[in-house]
């Protein structure tokens, strides 16, 4: 195992060095692990497709960050390595995502809608309804727990934001945290009020 | 009746009855839509327009322009009513009428029809029988869809270039439909491509005019054509009732809401509507019919969001970003355009909603519901009616624009004809004062040089050819009293020997809109009046040929 990691580690720090970028010494480490662990192709299509999120998003938001050189060519590296591993392995990417994949489409087509309200209503409003649409589609989040933990990220993201020095993002981050708190305890009141209301109770008290 | 055959009477009369104020002789003028009796020019091989305009051009050895316009306009209404009544996936006929009519007759429609943008209608009323074709794809063996479908979708590109925009991620997201078929995807989309080369080569050499007139689209553009806020109701709401065409704040022609007070109610009506036939969708367990429906709804998202464009406040600087990184879409700088394709989700979901009602109501309760439903497109729009309410005639070119057409065409030189007043859109008294885009170089020939600035309140013009820029320096000077470098020039220009600078021996003044203030050529000795009447005026210039050039 540690034979298989150390070079890993080690491709890792070398691009990091000579190009002092983190995106393409994530992508070059990935891809070498891909082959060493022998990960399926899946992970690096996956991880090519965050990395072009991450890219339009940057683009989008003009945001620029240390360390990392061009998300788009990383992404395309893990794609094209991803489809050379694919042939050459032999895989059934529809095999390894089959039992995913009715959870894939309902994610893809909540952030697709989330995505396309935001020009409409603005970015609070679309998270909010995304976030509730998710929550539709995806019954087992509905937890208010899963509403803490998001309002956690937002706030989590203020300091990064600022540090960043994206201020208005950091403020946006703000709100959002904000509001998921307060979507949280709402739903911590609809629980107890459902449950005080739950016959079964009534019936039993004892 | 066979249903079919009811269908396409129905919506021949409707097309028939919008259209029969124009039956008698005469042109169309409607902004841009122009038609002049000259026959239509041969195209460049390299244009996006090649296919349609050759075709029109074949039509006109056999047809004088204003039949081929008049039948043009029947083609829009009747083709969009029918194609979308023969999609929609219902059963009775008061859905699919429903449908079609919601299609053919609404404020989108009628806007751009008085803007004269009818290639761009005739591409909308084309969309639902492509939609049909790829419908059809996943159990079709034959190739011929395939085929038919490429030639349609490079037919509905060459009317309109905006369409590989509008309708391409459209057709992407719908290949997902015949995802099984991967041959007739491969024949449509491989043949669309080589039916396109003509005008994709001369963009990948950068020889092409479509590339060039994209890049000199600016944030400018974008500012001057955004998509318009309703006063009441805000930039969404007048977007989703077919509303916030540019030209609708220059106050050009009337506007349905106008003259329906109770518009957003309609609009309402219409959502609902939709939303209903999403709810039979989703109810009748029909998977294509549900994918079908979630790329409607996304689609039309979609197309709500760019038509909002840089006019969304929150999302401005995200477009300004999209239209800076992929200058491809600066070409939709108008993006109104694109809410036909919300139109089509109104019209094939509404459809859908319409079989819903018409399946849970009976006897005289169904009728009167239905009856009254299927009269929303008309009260919506009844500005379609009487002639576009009034504002669209035919009209007769004055004799006299034959006569000097004819004294021009005499001279076979090499020599420029100037066109005054000096304007891209002017109110033509024979044209009952309504504007029009300039039509001198459509009537009198390609020696023509007219003004192609926009005059709006952002963007003054794109004009770069030297020939024009020379004129506005010239007015300039003769109007403000400076030149283009903000010199202050005494005396006046000399125009004659300032006109023979720039290769012209004729200058034509139009007494149309702002004509009587360009008084300063009968000041001018050289320029010698050879016609007059009362539509236009002739110079020569005799000191046209005594300078050097």
């Amino acid at each position: 195992m540690t034979t298989k990691i150390l070079p890993v580690l080690l491709l890792f720090l070398l691009i990091l060095y000579v190009f002092s970028a983190a995106d393409l010494a994530v992508a070059g480490s990935l891809i070498l692990a891909s082959v060493l662990f022998q990960f399926s192709a899946v992970w690096l299509f996956t991880t090519a497709f965050l990395f072009f999120v991450g890219y339009i998003a940057s683009q989008v938001f003009n945001i620029h960050f240390d360390f990392v050189a061009d998300l788009s060519i990383a992404s395309y590296v893990l794609f094209v390595s991803g489809l050379a591993l694919f042939f050459i392995r032999g895989e059934k990417i529809t095999q390894s995502l089959a039992h995913l994949k009715g959870d894939i489409l309902k994610f893809g087509g909540m952030v697709l809608l989330t995505l396309l309200i935001y020009p409409l209503v603005g970015l609070t409003l679309a998270l909010v309804l995304g976030y509730g649409g998710f929550i539709i589609a995806f019954p087992r989040y509905r937890s208010n727990r899963w509403s803490f933990i998001v309002a956690i990220l937002f706030l989590i993201g203020c300091p990064i934001f600022l540090i960043t020095k994206q201020d208005v993002m950091a403020v946006q981050s703000a709100t959002l945290a904000y509001i998921f708190l307060i979507i949280g305890v709402f739903q911590v009141l609809a629980n107890s009020v459902g449950q005080k209301k739950s016959p079964k109770e009534l019936v039993h008290p004892l | 009746m066979n249903k079919n055959l009811l269908l396409l009477v129905i919506f021949t009369l409707l097309s028939l009855v919008i259209v029969s104020r124009f039956l008698g002789p005469g042109y169309l003028l409607s902004l841009d839509a122009v038609a002049v009796p000259v026959r239509t020019v041969w195209p460049s091989l390299w244009s996006t327009s090649f296919f349609y305009t050759s075709l029109v051009a074949v039509l006109n050895i056999f047809l004088p322009s204003d039949w081929i316009q008049k039948l043009l306009l029947f083609a829009i209404f009747f083709l969009a009513g029918w194609g979308m009544a023969r999609l929609v996936p219902v059963v009775s006929n008061p859905a699919k009428v429903f449908a079609g009519l919601v299609y053919a007759v609404n404020p989108f429609v009628y806007g751009r029809v008085l803007v004269g943008h009818w290639g761009l209608l005739l591409g909308y009323s084309l969309l639902p029988f492509l939609v049909k074709l790829f419908i059809g794809a996943d159990q079709s063996k034959k190739i011929a869809g395939a085929i038919i479908a490429a030639v349609l979708f490079t037919l509905i590109i060459s009317i309109d270039v905006h369409f590989v925009l509008i309708f391409g991620p459209v057709l992407v997201l719908l290949s997902g439909l015949a995802i099984r078929n991967v041959r007739w995807l491969g024949i449509f989309w491989g043949l669309t491509l080589l039916l396109n080369l003509n005008w994709l080569i001369s963009i990948l050499i950068g020889r092409s005019e479509l590339a060039e007139a994209v890049n000199n689209f600016s944030e400018v553009d974008l500012r001057t054509f955004q998509s318009l806020a309703d006063q009441n109701y805000g930039l969404i709401f007048n977007l989703l009732s077919g509303y916030g065409l540019w030209a609708e704040g220059r106050k050009i022609f009337v506007l349905a809401k106008d003259i329906v007070s109770f518009w957003p109610l309609i609009t309402i009506v219409l959502l609902g509507l939709g939303c209903l036939g999403i709810v039979r969708t989703f109810k009748s367990g029909d998977k294509k019919l549900k994918i079908m429906a979630g790329l409607l709804i996304l689609t039309s998202l979609l197309a709500l969001d760019l038509a909002g464009g840089v006019a969304l406040p929150s999302a401005r600087e995200m477009f300004l970003s999209l239209y800076d990184q992929f200058p491809v879409f600066r070409g939709l700088r108008e993006p109104q355009k694109v809410i036909g394709i919300l139109f089509f989700g109104y019209a094939y979901l509404g459809g859908g909603g319409v079989e819903y009602i018409w399946e849970r109501l009976s006897g005289i309760k169904r009728q009167v519901v239905v009856g009254t439903i299927l009269l929303i497109p008309f009260v919506y729009t009844p500005t379609v009616f009487s002639g576009f309410w009034g504002q669209l005639s035919p009209v007769e070119y004055p004799q006299s624009y034959f006569q000097v057409k004819k004294i021009l065409d005499r001279d076979k030189g090499n020599f420029l004809v100037l066109a005054f007043p000096w304007h891209q859109y002017m109110r033509y008294t024979f044209n009952h004062n309504r504007p029009v885009t300039n039509l001198a170089p459509l009537f009198f020939g390609s020696r023509v040089l007219s003004s192609q600035n926009y005059e709006t309140k952002y963007l003054d013009s794109h004009d770069s050819r030297p020939e024009a820029l020379h004129i506005s320096g010239l007015l300039r000077m003769e109007t403000e009293g400076i030149n283009l470098l903000g010199d202050k020039i005494d005396p006046k220009p000399e125009w004659s020997a300032g006109l023979a600078a720039a290769n012209i021996k004729y200058v034509l003044l139009f007494k149309d809109d702002d004509w009587k203030d360009y008084g300063f050529l009968d000041e001018d000795g050289k320029l010698r009046i050879i016609h007059n009447d009362n539509y236009l005026r002739l110079y020569q210039n005799d000191s046209w040929g005594t300078l050097p050039l």
